[in-house]
Formats: structure tokens, C-alpha cells, sequence
């Protein structure tokens, strides 16, 4: 597993969202292009300066609409649900679906001088003709949305091309010193003029101009900030990779030239914004399907092994390696599990996958070990009284042979402690040659030793 | 590859026999050359290696040569043999151990005390385990030990020939004390193995020549030659 490159991802949308927010009400205001009073229609530079005007220009005149005709209700007139908004014209109560607002001036008018008022659609309706108050600019606002979205691809487009660039330069060429700042330099031309693209402040010495390979705009270096980074080649390559269709060989050849991390490409946030992270997704994605596919087969091979074996029988010492060995795969491929999820890389979504997963392999265990366990002990028992027999079946020893086999051992191992001591001398006297058949020697003593524990059983020491 | 292998070999021998008798004296003589009037009874059994050197003329002159070996099939400077040698203790407790130590010796040297009885008796009883138990090829020669307490000799030449005689074994007299016929004892037993060890090689080489096989040890001999380091 990579480490995740260049902190976590989101879904990317493909289509940015504008810089200014969409209108929320029924009545959409004037595109953000020509923002100018509602009320006297002066032009404003910035909403701002709009919220101001409107407070000390016109916020006198919401005084001036009378409200004595104001019916108290907790019900909407239409259609009887809870409500408290009074429709300024007629005074009835409404709810939201029934409301809607309209420029009204002191005289219960419509007016298209006056100010925005809560009117009941039946007053809207009533007198359709004085002034509609639904001032309908979705369809300019679309137009003017789309352009910006066509920009915006296109800007994206030129970004993506760029990477491709910096991939086909990775694959086609002797990476080294002078040939990566050559191509670093041929990417785009760097943009000498302004602010930070990222945080608007302006350079000074200590916070030098950097510039982004991929837009070339000047951003801050400062990692903290984060502005922009500069990525190691190699990590790049890794995210360059996921959409592209090369082959092994060539994508281990280029992963070795770049293993040492020895250049980099400064990248700034937005362009990671607008063309990497998509990148950085589909790896995790990439990686996230290889683990689970991964881990999914372990679990398919090891249920079904263990699924077609008998386990409440088992055959011999051999068979009870194999199902043991089999447990504790899944008990390894559980925890295999678990630090993957634990490196907190999965996304919720993952996390539940994997947990199920988990859930259905420890239900698993949890039926069958039981099963082993218990066939486990039968086995033991049986193997007890087989040995048991044989203890019982051995021929009882006189008590003449008894003494001279149990003599017989210890004279035994003296010998073997001589022996052992002479071995010891003869290898500070390097006389490798009889070191040979002393170490024959020894394994005889041993076999005999052994030979004679296992017919005197636990009759060695008692007298 | 047949003179190289004849220039050393290696023989297992392992000496039984009641206690006292000197068997660990004998072996003292053999291998340092020296007697202890006072020596410590042997616990166990001892391990001891000593080499002699035979010439090419002690083998072809010996009685044991049917002809079957000519003066080519040994190299001139004579051929080297090493003893490793069990020395088993002959107290009775130890009894047991002997038959680990017999069980692949080549040769067995049993030996008496020709001023003690019993001590053949004790001898007669290993020829007889040997017969039982011990590897058909291991040569057994009985000694009497003790030559120079000649006046206080129990045991008579003959009594004993009569016995070997039956059993067909060697059979010498030596002294551990002034050292007679020790080396003669073990100079006769090399060669009578070494003998025995040609004979059986010749047999393998007959048929070795009458197969139409390649001999693959002639051929890993020489590479083993040609990559030997220097030092
Ligand atoms: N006079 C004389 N004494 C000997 C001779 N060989 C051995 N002895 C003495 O006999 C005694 C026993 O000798 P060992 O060599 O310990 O006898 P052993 O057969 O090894 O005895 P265990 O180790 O108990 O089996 C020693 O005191 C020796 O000095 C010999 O040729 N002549
Ligand atoms: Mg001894
Ligand atoms: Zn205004
Ligand atoms: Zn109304
Ligand atoms: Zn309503
Ligand atoms: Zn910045
Ligand atoms: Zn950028």
C-alpha cells in the first residue's frame, strides 16, 4: 500500500461550483456580473457594499408599510398549515408554499419602487398586470453559468494535458539532472506578476515567489500554508498511472528510475484541486478494490477448503495441521483486515464493506472452531489410550534386568560425559579428524540411551 | 586411484579384556612409548589414535600375501596406516559398554595376563561374543600380556594355541613393561588389513574392468585435483 498522496480526497465533480453562491429564494437576483440595488437600481461593486447601501438607504422605508391590517393566525389561509407570515397586502396568514414576495410600496401597491414585502400569491395574482414581481433571469443566469463551466473545463483540460505531458516525458526520456530542468522549465510559462493564486498575500523576502509547473501562476513555497508542495516524481508517476493503460514492465522500469525521489514538481492547491485529486481517488479507489479483492479470495479459498472437510473427524496428525493452519489464515486474514481499515485510509462506504466482511469470516470461525476443538480432544483421548495400552502392554522387566539396564544407563552417561569432554579437547587440540568419529560415538551413546528410557518407561528412577 | 587410495588408511580397533591385564599399558607403549608402573584402572573406554608407517616390501614379503598382490599394486613409498583406538575399561560394570565399541571394529585385541587363570577365562568368554555378535571381517587376536613376569607364568604357550587353533585367531605374547613384541603386535595387524583391504579393492577393479561402465571417480578425481587450492 502507497501512503495516501497529498492528504485525503474528496469526490472531485467535474463541474466547479461558481464562485458565487446561487440565489435561494423564488426570485432570482441579478447574476453576480451586475450586482446593483434591487430598490433604486444603482450599480454596486460588491454584495457588500450592496448589504451596506441597502441598510442606510432604504431600511426606513420597510417602516412605512403599514401593518395595522395584520390578521393574527397560526394557520395558513390556503391551506391550513402552521404558519405566522402575513401577506402584506391582505393581512391573511401563509404558509411558505402559499407565500411569495413582491416590491410593495406605502400604499399597499405594487410598486416596482417599493421594497421587497411577503404577498400571498392571490394578491400576486390579482393584479398580475401593475408589475410582475418575478423578474425571471434563470435562463441569463444559465448562460452566463455555462460559459464560466466551459472555462473552467477548458482550464481543467489544459491542466490534465499538462500532466499527460509530464507522464509521456517520464516514459520517453533519460531522466537526470539537466533533462528534468529543461522539461520543468518547457512546461508553461511562469506568470512573474501578482499575489499568491492560493492566499492572495503578496511575496516578500521571506515569503519568496514559487512558481506551479502545471499553471505557472506564483504561489507561496511555505508547506504549512500549503499554497503549493512539490511532489516526488515518483509519487506523481503513481497517480499518473491510475487511468492509463501501460505495462508492467515498463511501469516497474520507470518506478525503479524513480525510486531514489530525486526531483520533484512544485504543484500548486488548486491545480491539485482541479486535476489531481481526481487521480488521488481513482488510486485509493484502485488500491481499496485490490485489497478487497484480495482479501475476498483468501476467504473464498480457505471457507470452501474448510467447508468441503469433515471437521468433526480428524484422520491424523497431519489433518489436524491442515485445519489449524486454516484457522488461523482467517484468524491473520481478520487482522489483516483490521489494520487495513485502522490505517484510515477507507472511505465509510469501504469501512462497511470491510466490516461485513469481517463479520461474516468471525461468525465462520465462531461455528466452527468449536467443532475442531472437540474432535481435537477426542483425538487426544484416543492417543492417550492407545499410550496407555502400550504401557500396560509392556512386558514387566525382572528385577535383575531392571538393575542392569538402569546400570547400564548410568554407566552410559559417564561415557557420554567423557566422551564429551575429550570431544571438547580434541577441537582445542584441532584434531578435526578424530572429532569425526568421537561425534559418531556420541549419537551411538545416545541412540542407546534412549533405547534403554524407553524400555525401562517411568520405572528409570523407582526403585 | 588405487595407489592413492592404498597410501593411507584408516583402521578401527578396540582392545577387551579382564582388568589389569595391561590392556591400557599396551596401548600406552604403542602410542607414547612409556610404562606406568602405578596406572589408574580405565573408566569407560579411552580414545587413542596412533599411525605406523609399512614399506612396500612389508607387505609383499608378509605371509598373509597369496600373490595376489604384486609389487605395482603399492606405491614405493608404502602405504601409512592409522589406529584409532578403544581402549575399554575391564571392570565388570563397564561390561556393557563393549559391544558400542566392538560392534564395527576392524580388529579386536583381547588381551590376558599370562600369570592370571582367570584372566583367560575372561578372554574366552569376549572370543566367544565376539563369534556372536561382532562384524564377521573384525580380526581377533588373542595376547597375552606380561611376558616379562615369564617366571610367574600361569598360562602356557600351548594351552592357548590349542584354543586359536579352533577359532583360527592370532596369537602373540607381548610386554607392555620393556615394550617386546608390542609394535610387532600392531605392525601385524596393520598389515594383515591393509592386505585385506587390497584384496577386496582388486576384486572391485576386476569387475570394475570387465563392465563397460565409465569410472566416474577417475574423472571427479582429476577435477578435484585441478581446483585443489594452494595453501
Ligand atoms: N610387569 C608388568 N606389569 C604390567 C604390564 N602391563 C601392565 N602392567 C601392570 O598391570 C597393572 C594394570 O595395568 P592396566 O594397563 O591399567 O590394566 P588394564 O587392563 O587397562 O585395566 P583396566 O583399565 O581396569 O581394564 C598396572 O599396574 C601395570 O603397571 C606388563 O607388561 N608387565
Ligand atoms: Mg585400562
Ligand atoms: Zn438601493
Ligand atoms: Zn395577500
Ligand atoms: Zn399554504
Ligand atoms: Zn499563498
Ligand atoms: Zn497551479
Amino acid at each position: 500500500m502507497k501512503p495516501r498522496i497529498l492528504g485525503k480526497s474528496k469526490p472531485v465533480p467535474d463541474t466547479p461550483s461558481p464562485s458565487v453562491s446561487t440565489p435561494s429564494s423564488t426570485i432570482p437576483s441579478p447574476p453576480p456580473q451586475s450586482i446593483q440595488c434591487p430598490i433604486c437600481n444603482i450599480p454596486m461593486s460588491s454584495l457588500i457594499k450592496l448589504n451596506n447601501h441597502i441598510d442606510s438607504q432604504h431600511l426606513n422605508q420597510r417602516q412605512s408599510i403599514p401593518r395595522n391590517h395584520y390578521i393574527k393566525s397560526n394557520k395558513c389561509h390556503k391551506c391550513n398549515n402552521s404558519s405566522i407570515t402575513n401577506c402584506c397586502i391582505c393581512g391573511l396568514t401563509f404558509c411558505s408554499n402559499h407565500i411569495n414576495r413582491g416590491k410593495v410600496n406605502s400604499l399597499l401597491e405594487f410598486d416596482k419602487n417599493g421594497i421587497w414585502c411577503d404577498c400571498c400569491i392571490d394578491c400576486i395574482n390579482k393584479l398580475p398586470n401593475i408589475i410582475s414581481p418575478i423578474n425571471n433571469l434563470t435562463d441569463e443566469f444559465k448562460e452566463l453559468r455555462n460559459k464560466r463551466l466551459i472555462n473552467e473545463s477548458l482550464k481543467n483540460l489544459l491542466l490534465d494535458r499538462r500532466l499527460d505531458k509530464v507522464f509521456n516525458w517520464m516514459l520517453n526520456n533519460v531522466i537526470n539532472e539537466e533533462s528534468f530542468i529543461n522539461f520543468e522549465k518547457s512546461l508553461v510559462n511562469w506568470n512573474n506578476q501578482g499575489n499568491c493564486q492560493c492566499c492572495l498575500n503578496t511575496f516578500t523576502w521571506l515569503n519568496r515567489r514559487h512558481h506551479c509547473r502545471i499553471c505557472g501562476e506564483s504561489v507561496c513555497g511555505d508547506l504549512q500554508k500549503g499554497c503549493s508542495m512539490i511532489v516526488p516524481l515518483g509519487m506523481l508517476f503513481e497517480l499518473l498511472i491510475v487511468d492509463k493503460d501501460i505495462s508492467i514492465q515498463e511501469r516497474d522500469r520507470i518506478r525503479n528510475l524513480l525510486k531514489k525521489d530525486k526531483f520533484g514538481l512544485r504543484i500548486c492547491k488548486e491545480c491539485k484541486r482541479r486535476v489531481l485529486n481526481k487521480k488521488v481517488f481513482l488510486l485509493d479507489k484502485q488500491q481499496f478494490d485490490d485489497e478487497m479483492v484480495k482479501f475476498f479470495n483468501i476467504w473464498k479459498l480457505i471457507s470452501k477448503k474448510l467447508e468441503s472437510e469433515d471437521l468433526s473427524f480428524i484422520k491424523d496428525d497431519l489433518e489436524n495441521k491442515l485445519y489449524v493452519n486454516y484457522f488461523n489464515k482467517l484468524d491473520k486474514l481478520i487482522k489483516d483486515i483490521d489494520l487495513f481499515i485502522n490505517k484510515g485510509n477507507c472511505k465509510n462506504d469501504e469501512i462497511r464493506i470491510l466490516t461485513n466482511l469481517k463479520n461474516v469470516i468471525i461468525k465462520f470461525i465462531k461455528i466452527n472452531l468449536p467443532i475442531l476443538r472437540k474432535s481435537q480432544n477426542v483425538k487426544l483421548e484416543k492417543e492417550r489410550q492407545k499410550l496407555q495400552n502400550i504401557i500396560n502392554d509392556r512386558p514387566k522387566l525382572s528385577k535383575r534386568e531392571l538393575r542392569e539396564k538402569r546400570d547400564k544407563l548410568i554407566v552410559l552417561n559417564e561415557q557420554k560425559f567423557l566422551v564429551t569432554e575429550m570431544y571438547e579437547t580434541f577441537k582445542k587440540q584441532r584434531r578435526f579428524d578424530d572429532l569425526k568419529t568421537l561425534d559418531i560415538n556420541l549419537e551411538d551413546i545416545e541412540k542407546e540411551i534412549n533405547q534403554l528410557n524407553l524400555e525401562l518407561g517411568d520405572e528409570t528412577f523407582t526403585i | 586411484m588405487n595407489r592413492q587410495r592404498s597410501k593411507q588408511s584408516q583402521f578401527k580397533i578396540v582392545l577387551l579384556g579382564e582388568s589389569a591385564v595391561g590392556k591400557s599399558s599396551v596401548v600406552q607403549r604403542f602410542v607414547k612409548n612409556s610404562f606406568d608402573e602405578y596406572r589408574e584402572s580405565t573408566i569407560g573406554a579411552a580414545f587413542l589414535t596412533q599411525s605406523i608407517h609399512l614399506s612396500k616390501n612389508d607387505i609383499l614379503s608378509s605371509g598373509d600375501n597369496d600373490n595376489s598382490i604384486t609389487t605395482d599394486t603399492i606405491d614405493d613409498d608404502g602405504i601409512t596406516v592409522k589406529f584409532e583406538i578403544w581402549d575399554t575399561a575391564g571392570q565388570e560394570r563397564y561390561r556393557s559398554l563393549a559391544s558400542m565399541y566392538y560392534r564395527n571394529a576392524n580388529a579386536a585385541i583381547i588381551v590376558y595376563d599370562i600369570t592370571q587363570l582367570e584372566s583367560l577365562d575372561k578372554a574366552k568368554y569376549w572370543i566367544k561374543e565376539l563369534q556372536r555378535q561382532a562384524n564377521k571381517d573384525t580380526i581377533i587376536i588373542l595376547t597375552g600380556n606380561k611376558l616379562d613376569l615369564n617366571d610367574e607364568r600361569k598360562i602356557s604357550i600351548d594351552d592357548v594355541n590349542e584354543f586359536t587353533s579352533i577359532y583360527n585367531l592370532l596369537n602373540f605374547e607381548v610386554s607392555a613393561k620393556t615394550g617386546e613384541n608390542v609394535n610387532q603386535l600392531f605392525k601385524d595387524i596393520a598389515i594383515k588389513l591393509v592386505i585385506k583391504n587390497l584384496k577386496s579393492n582388486n576384486n572391485l577393479n576386476t569387475t570394475n574392468k570387465h563392465s563397460n561402465t565409465i569410472n566416474l571417480n577417475q574423472n571427479t578425481n582429476n577435477t578435484t585435483n585441478d581446483q585443489n587450492c594452494a595453501c
